[in-house]
């Protein structure tokens, strides 16, 4: 166990170093001058002078390099062009947004692709079966930011029932949250019904039955828990590409989040908040990852052997 | 009552009525991706401001019919999904042709050297696949001035993790075949093995994960220039023409959604292709993917 923790923290680290030094290398491909690039156009002789003395970009490339992953580490990313603070106090107030879209949006995931799953499973191969795959088949191929607007124009335009934008009334949660849940409600619905159909199918399943226990109770002892497990972990593995859709999800509806601070600050130019972004995204998503294999272990005893 | 048991062989070629329908829309994605600029007479710079936010079906003054609208500027919105689907098409194929060939060249390595290579090489797939690829995208066309070559480029390095993955799994499991330890022991070149006894394997598998990966692009090329980090602004793409009709979506819905429902026309009939696919070549490489 120990090992397998410090393997993971090992690979957590190495992958959160590999995407800084990506971006090191990013912003020398950017065209023009790495100062100018990290300071903006805007920038002053002098500006220009501290900075290239700041980010060490006198010094040989392996030493910048050096230098470069250690600011990162200390979550000195300089100050944000446009707003003139510290990209991280600008980032970090961003992360509260995004987080919560997200919990909510697991939330809704969870609860509605659970019981549809579920549902699938027991009337296998009947209607519902099939009209749930085939609705998830055409969710997977809907633009997420395509749908958000569709939504927009029928829930705030013409219905008027809830806000397009912004998150001052908690009700602006709806529409965003609803929007990033649907294709992940489409893929965990398919699995939580194929891992029901597989504890259907087991011995287990059998015996019970065998025994008289009423299928509403096989259902909810065993057949939920045993199947739940494999779906909670592949949520937590979600959490990326929860990130993902935030970033378009946010920029269609003016969440405040991660994803709409990263595409504003691309749109000025901002490397400092694009690189703090870019870092704190990168350690959610290594973070969880590492909670989510950490947690599955704890759970299920029989992991923990192999 | 009949027992469960497989279809009959030509019931497994036998086309459904919405299979039929899927594959002539990739038909005529495909179609009109070629030669879509030579049907429609279209100029993405030419605006007409007498014409600006007419609803579908509107006929015009030079007498032609806007059959999904036109927009902000008195461009035919048909006219410019038909120019944008050429877009679609070019990176959406280049792009998963390229993350193809590179994830093939990738997992064979992989497969073939074994330890350290192999644990490395896939350590960077693992990395690569706990991140969501529009996430990669959009980090790296931050740093990149947007052209139809780096958005092809930045699309296949997206998705070439899966390839790499699938194909490491069938070479490894070739590689065990008595077929490939005898040519190793008739002292066979390592280039030849790969050739004639890996490469052949893996067509089939790779062919249908193309197919996913097809549509996955195309989603996330749309996703790109919905957010200003697509093609350039003088090439039409589906994603920027939605992005375009969003500020009007409350005086002229037709500009963002019309398009959208092509794009969910088309991703949704290459996925079905792809189940079509799979099912004519895929029996017995259903597990390697």
């Amino acid at each position: 166990m120990i090992a397998f923790i410090g393997t993971r923290l090992f690979n957590a680290f190495a992958t959160l170093v590999a995407a800084v030094i990506a971006t090191f290398i990013m912003i020398r491909i950017a065209p023009g001058d790495p100062v100018l690039v990290l300071l903006g156009d805007l920038a002053t002789p002098d500006q220009i002078a501290a900075g290239r003395i700041q980010y060490g970009l006198d010094r040989p490339i392996y030493e910048q390099l050096l230098i470069y992953v250690g600011k990162a580490f200390t979550l000195d990313f300089g100050n944000s062009v446009i707003q003139g603070r510290p990209a991280i106090d600008i980032v970090a107030q961003r992360m509260l947004a995004t987080l919560t879209l997200g919990a909510v949006t697991f939330a809704l995931v969870i609860a509605v692709a659970v019981p549809l799953g579920l549902a699938a499973a027991l009337w296998r191969d009947r209607w519902f079966d099939r009209a749930t795959s085939s609705t998830s088949l055409v969710v997977l191929g809907i633009p997420d930011f395509w749908l958000g607007l569709v939504f927009i124009l029928i829930f705030a335009r013409w219905l008027q029932i809830l806000p397009s934008s912004g998150w001052s009334s908690p009700s602006a949660i709806v529409l965003p949250a609803i929007t990033l849940a649907l294709p992940l409600i489409a893929v965990n619905m398919r699995l939580m019904r194929n891992e029901a159909i597989g504890v259907l199918n087991a011995n287990m399943v059998k015996i019970l039955r065998a025994k008289g226990v009423p299928t509403g109770r096989i259902v909810s002892h065993h057949v939920l828990r045993n199947a739940l497990l494999p779906v909670l972990t592949v949520g937590g593995v979600q959490f990326g590409h929860l990130l993902g859709g935030a970033v378009i999800v946010e920029t269609v509806f003016g969440w405040p989040g991660l994803g709409r601070e990263l595409i504003t600050a691309i749109s000025y130019r901002d490397y400092a908040v694009v690189q703090t972004c870019i870092f704190v995204m990168t350690f959610l998503v290594v973070a969880v990852n590492f909670a989510v294999d950490f947690g599955y272990r704890l759970v299920d005893p029989r992991l923990r052997r192999s | 009552m009949t027992a469960t048991t497989l279809p009959s062989p030509k019931a497994m070629l036998r086309l459904a009525p919405t299979e039929m329908l899927a594959l002539a829309f990739v038909a005529l994605f495909v179609v009109v991706g070629v030669a879509g600029p030579y049907l429609v007479d279209f100029n993405p710079a030419a605006t007409d401001t007498a014409a600006r936010l007419k609803p579908p079906f509107t006929t015009l003054a030079n007498g032609s019919i806007a059959w999904l609208g036109t927009d902000a500027v008195g461009r035919d919105v048909a006219r410019q999904v038909i120019y944008g689907a050429r877009v679609s098409l070019v990176v959406g194929f280049t792009s998963a042709a390229v993350a193809t060939a590179f994830g093939i060249v990738i997992g064979v390595w992989a497969g073939w050297a074994g330890r350290r290579t192999e644990q490395f090489l896939m350590r960077i797939v693992d990395i690569q696949l706990a991140f969501p690829s529009i996430l990669i995208a959009v980090f790296l066309a931050a740093f990149i001035q947007p052209s139809l070559l780096s958005v092809i480029l930045i699309l296949a390095v997206t998705r070439w993790a899966v390839v790499a993955r699938v194909a490491r799994a069938i070479t490894a499991r070739t590689l065990a075949k008595s077929y490939v330890e005898a040519a190793i022991i008739s002292g066979e070149s390592t280039w030849r093995i790969v050739r004639d006894c890996i490469l052949p394997n893996l067509w089939i598998p790779l062919l249908i994960l193309m197919s996913a990966e097809l549509s996955l692009i195309i989603l996330a090329e749309a996703s790109l220039g919905f957010l200003g980090l697509g093609t350039p602004i003088d090439v039409p793409s589906w994603g920027r023409i939605i992005a375009s009709g969003r500020n009007y979506l409350a005086n002229a819905w037709w500009i963002a959604t019309l398009p959208g429902l092509v794009i969910v026309i088309v991703v949704v009939s290459i996925g079905v292709a792809g189940e079509v696919l799979r099912r004519r070549l895929g029996r017995g490489v259903s597990a390697a993917l």
